[in-house]
């Protein structure tokens, strides 16, 4: 479990998140929603402990985050950036292989447990086939799939994602919906930073509101997506309809 | 990145014993260990020339070959983090003061540390490889206008050509003693650096991702600082600086074995030595009285074969 307790960041001057607590859990798919500034991606990297926390604190299973190692913490927590475009063309497989930095001790070779991990990643993503394409001839979709199979190859608890949706057509939203999905049915956390409220109605099991850095809302699904909180969240009245079993939201 | 190494050393081993035996008296391996002139001048001036070429080209190539990775930018070299331009003004106080040798080395050297402190200060705050090449680019700036200040205050034409000779860089008439100075620093140094293989991995998918994966910024930094000053500040204390390798190795051997950053570093040092003993036989071979300066060779080599990479990278299809 996750604990995040009265936490406070600052980015600079400003202060982006104030006053949030909240548990979370594995085996579900978490959404954080709200508008742009709402401080949905500084949570995510405080969860991944890549901020300084201003006040308060994030606890993972019982212990403080930052006692941890950053090796220890890596082993647990897996973190998807957003648009992290690889820098260099590695090819498939070595990206998914990057997911085991934290698992190696220095100028160790793959073990057979690495390469385990690495080709159930890549099965569970469909990119085996790919496995010796370079990065910088995929598609979007292909390079989401492969993206996702390193932080997967990482064997963590936890997966932080933000905005994975990002630039991809509505199929190869999907897939990546799915991967999340089969990962928290798999029994992992996945928090997940959307601006697709559909997606969200799709594949989380908790929904996350933050308004100017403070929770608006947060609970499963269902009594968080509503056209009250919608609208206090984004200050524009949405609708919000049941279409044979799957939740449409619409800006009105 | 194995399946590369046998031909390259082959070819590096091609490339030393090239070295040896070219220049204005050409001294095939039966005149070696011979008693006579050529065996002189084979144990007292092309055996170290050799072995120093082969070592600083080594070391520019695998620090180029990092800076890249680090930087995750192909356009870096050791001379952009003002490691070597410092470590040049280091040389250059030397040359004005009339110290030479060890005395010489020792200030060079000296150079090189401050570089390194500054270049952890100043990049500390801001964090990331961003802080860090505008710190270097700063250092780089201050150092080359100090160098100039003391070129325009040198008290006679004769010192101003000396420092100017030297900031060129070269190889020439170096002895055993430059390479026994040298080489354990640049030692030292390269093994700092080959340490930083898999951070620079992790963070071809960017700071965030890489801290995420256990990366320590901070330390990387350090190393990264450390290893250059030590490896490159050593090189440049025994024959100036001598630029291109940093820049143009790596991009050939990504070409070869691939972009991971941390299969780069072995092949880009290889790389850098037989480059490096190449260009410094073909500065011999030059007919004519003296010869061409290694730095300026490297250079004019250097920049047309980088511009016909350029339009074969730019020619492939993304």
């Amino acid at each position: 479990m996750i604990r995040i307790a009265d936490l406070a960041v600052d980015l600079g001057r400003r202060r982006a998140l104030e006053d949030v607590t909240l548990d979370l859990h594995r085996g579900r798919v978490t959404a954080i929603l709200g508008p742009n500034g709402a401080g949905k991606t500084s949570l995510l990297r405080a969860i991944a402990g890549l901020v300084a926390l201003s006040a308060g604190q994030v606890m993972l299973d019982g212990s403080a985050l930052a006692a941890l190692t950053l090796q220890a913490r890596a082993r647990r927590i897996g973190y998807l950036p957003q648009n992290g475009q690889p820098a260099w063309a590695l090819t498939v497989r070595e990206l998914v292989a990057l997911g085991r930095l934290p698992h190696r001790s220095p100028f160790a070779a793959l073990s057979p447990a690495d390469a385990d991990a690495i080709d159930t990643a890549m099965a569970a993503t469909d990119i085996a086939h790919l496995a010796d394409r370079t990065v910088d001839t995929l598609s979007g979709g292909e390079k989401a799939r492969a993206k996702f199979a390193r932080v997967l190859a990482a064997e963590t608890d936890w997966i932080l994602a933000d905005e994975p949706l990002a630039n991809l057509d509505p199929p190869h939203q999907q897939d990546v919906l799915r991967l999340m999905r089969a990962a928290a049915n798999a029994g992992k956390g996945v928090i997940v930073v959307l601006h697709q409220l559909d997606a969200a109605a799709r594949v989380a099991d908790d929904v996350l509101v933050l308004r100017d850095g403070r929770t608006l809302a947060f609970g499963p699904s269902p009594t968080v997506l509503t056209p009250e909180t919608l609208e206090a969240a984004f200050d524009m009245p949405m609708d919000v309809f049941d279409h044979q079993g799957r939740t449409a939201i619409l800006p009105r | 990145m194995t399946r590369w190494m046998v031909p390259l050393l082959t070819i590096l081993a091609l490339a030393f014993l090239g070295a040896l035996m070219a220049g204005k008296v050409w001294i095939g391996p039966a005149d070696w260990l011979a008693d006579t002139a050529n065996g002189w001048i084979m144990a007292e001036l092309r055996l170290p020339r050799a072995i120093l070429g082969a070592c600083i080209g080594a070391v520019l190539g695998l620090s180029g070959a990092v800076l890249q990775g680090y930087l995750r930018n192909p356009l870096a070299d050791p001379t952009v983090v003002g490691v070597s331009s410092s470590a040049a003004l280091g040389g250059v106080i030397a040359i004005l003061l009339g110290a030479t040798g060890l005395a010489m080395f020792g200030f060079a050297m000296a150079g090189a540390a401050i570089s390194v402190a500054l270049l952890v200060a100043l990049a500390g705050r801001s964090g990331g490889p961003l802080g860090f090449i505008l710190a270097g680019m700063v250092l780089a700036t201050l150092s080359g206008s100090l160098t100039a200040l003391l070129i325009s205050m040198a008290p006679n034409p004769f010192a101003t050509s000396e420092i100017i000779a030297w900031l060129m860089g070269a190889l020439t008439d170096r002895t055993m003693d430059d390479v026994l100075r040298a080489l354990p620093f640049m030692a030292l140094g390269s093994v700092i650096l080959l340490l930083t293989g898999r951070s620079l991995d992790a963070l071809t998918l960017g700071e965030d991702a890489a801290r995420s994966m256990g990366i320590d910024p901070d330390r990387l930094r350090w190393r990264i600082a450390l290893g250059t000053g030590l490896a490159v500040g050593a090189s440049v204390a025994v024959t100036g600086v001598v630029g291109f390798v940093g820049l143009i190795v790596p991009h050939f051997m990504r070409r070869i074995v691939g972009e991971r950053p941390s299969a780069t570093l072995i092949p880009s040092a290889i790389g850098g030595a037989i480059l490096t003993l190449v260009a410094d036989s073909a500065v011999r071979l030059v007919p004519g009285p003296g010869e061409v300066r290694l730095g300026i060779a490297m250079a004019a080599i250097g920049a047309p074969f980088f511009f016909l990479l350029l339009a074969r990278i730019r020619s492939t299809p993304a």
